[in-house]
């Protein structure tokens, strides 16, 4: 075996079991011994062999690396608990903007609220990407640009919810503008997590079958928007607000099922990193938009305060189900190396 | 008893007294260890070497070296001495009752 083979080896059994800076870390020092042993002359078989078999190297880095406990990942989730419920928040602003130029009676409060909140988000995350992740400015660039990228999306996601009341010419162009951010913030994610190790990659088919239902979702609810506005007297105007209605929803469901499996898949990997709270956020804004259009579906009043608050219901489920995991997997993993 | 899981024991006693006597890099600290050590591995070695790091009980730096690339240093910290030094009395109560036993 070379060196090359060894790293390649090691890091395949390290890189899901282990966060991706203590990976790096471990394989710098593995490097650095290989060019020592470089320097003195040693063949790289032979320091191979020294080192033991990756098999063997993984399972001692895996038994003595130090797991932290219940306290400390509550303390390191809570920036990113915070990113989920604000994506709740997210989503009524750009809803509530709609609605108070549609109604002529803008809403300072609303509109600006959001950014505070939102802010301290960039900041604490920015600081815990520098502080945690062994990346470089291009990719710290690339991270917070896909976490600009899906706020402004999950933005949109608002403006077409409430653009479904009044439907017009400009639905279609925030759609599209949505899906092009979403792209987007997919796009700089991806490029941003390159250096751990392709461990996202496989997840990326994924989140883009997940963005797809997500659209067809939306693209039926233009069957609703066209028997209403231009099947006046039709009777079969009542069958595309069926299958715009009842398609739309059961697709949602399905992208809402989607959606948790993907949330649950990249917990498995790295918990606490900027490139899963991008995609946590993508995600809970996709919930939100199904919460929005259910609440649609019961007669309730819509400018109820249960409306809006109905909005933080997706955050706060998917921030529960993710925490729920997390603590279950380190639990696992703790119980594991305790021996019981 | 697995053969070498006596040895494993005291190797993070080893190795933080080797880096509680002066500041090294991770390479050094493997050598000086299996040097005494002939049949561990050496990502044994490294992997105690990160455990003391998680823990606290060494801190890191890049420092330079007279010819060749900067390294990663190892030196203990306060929290290491004290575990050290709990480390070193437990040692000695230990070979003292196994001395008793044995004679």
């Amino acid at each position: 075996m070379n060196r090359k083979q060894y790293i390649k080896s090691l890091t395949a059994k390290l890189q899901f079991r282990l966060p991706a800076e203590e990976v790096a870390e471990i394989l710098e020092e593995i490097a650095e011994r290989f060019e020592e042993g470089a320097a003195e002359g040693v063949a790289e078989d032979v320091i191979c062999s020294e080192l033991g078999s990756p098999a063997l190297a993984a399972a001692e880095f895996l038994q003595r690396t130090a797991v932290p406990g219940k306290t400390d990942i509550l303390r390191r989730a809570l920036p990113d608990i915070m990113g989920l419920l604000l994506t709740g928040l997210f989503v009524y602003w750009g809803g509530n903007l709609r609605y108070s130029i549609g109604a002529m009676r803008p809403s300072a409060i609303a509109f600006l609220l959001p950014i505070v909140p939102w802010l301290i988000l960039l900041l604490t995350e920015g600081k815990k990407c520098v502080k945690n992740l062994r990346i470089g400015p291009a990719d710290r660039a690339m991270a917070l640009c896909a976490l600009l990228l899906t706020g402004a999306g999950i933005f949109c996601v608002g403006l077409i919810n409430e653009a479904r009341r009044s439907p017009d010419s400009y639905d279609l162009l925030y759609m599209l503008l949505c899906t092009a951010l979403m792209v987007g913030a997919m796009a700089a994610w991806a490029v941003s997590v390159r250096s751990h190790g392709g461990k996202y990659l496989l997840l990326l088919p994924a989140a883009g079958v997940a963005a797809a239902i997500w659209a067809a979702a939306e693209s039926f609810d233009f069957f609703d928007a066209y028997a209403f506005n231009f099947m006046d007297g039709d009777p079969k105007a009542k069958y595309y607000g069926y299958a715009g209605e009842y398609l739309g929803a059961f697709t949602r469901l399905i992208f809402v099922l989607s959606a948790l499996c993907l949330i649950c898949a990249v917990i498995r990997r790295d918990a606490f990193s900027l490139p899963t709270l991008s995609l946590l956020l993508g995600c809970c804004g996709g919930m939100s938009n199904v919460f929005f259009y259910l609440r649609r579906l019961d007669p309730m009043d819509m400018n109820a305060p249960a409306y809006n608050i109905s909005v933080f219901i997706p955050g706060i489920i998917s921030a529960a189900v993710w925490l729920a995991v997390t603590l279950m997997i380190r639990g696992r993993k703790n119980g594991a190396k305790q021996g019981i | 008893m697995e053969k070498g899981q006596m040895k494993k024991g005291v190797l993070e006693f080893c190795v933080l007294h080797v880096v509680s006597q002066k500041d090294m890099y991770g390479y050094e600290i493997m050598r000086t260890v299996t040097s005494v050590f002939t049949d561990i591995n050496e990502s044994t070695v490294y992997a105690v070497l990160r455990r003391l790091h998680a823990d606290k009980y060494t801190e890191s730096y890049t420092g330079e070296t007279s010819a060749g690339p900067k390294r990663k240093y190892y030196r203990i910290t306060p929290e290491g001495k004290a575990a050290l030094e709990n480390m070193m009395s437990e040692w000695r109560e230990l070979l003292s009752a196994v001395e008793k036993l044995l004679s």
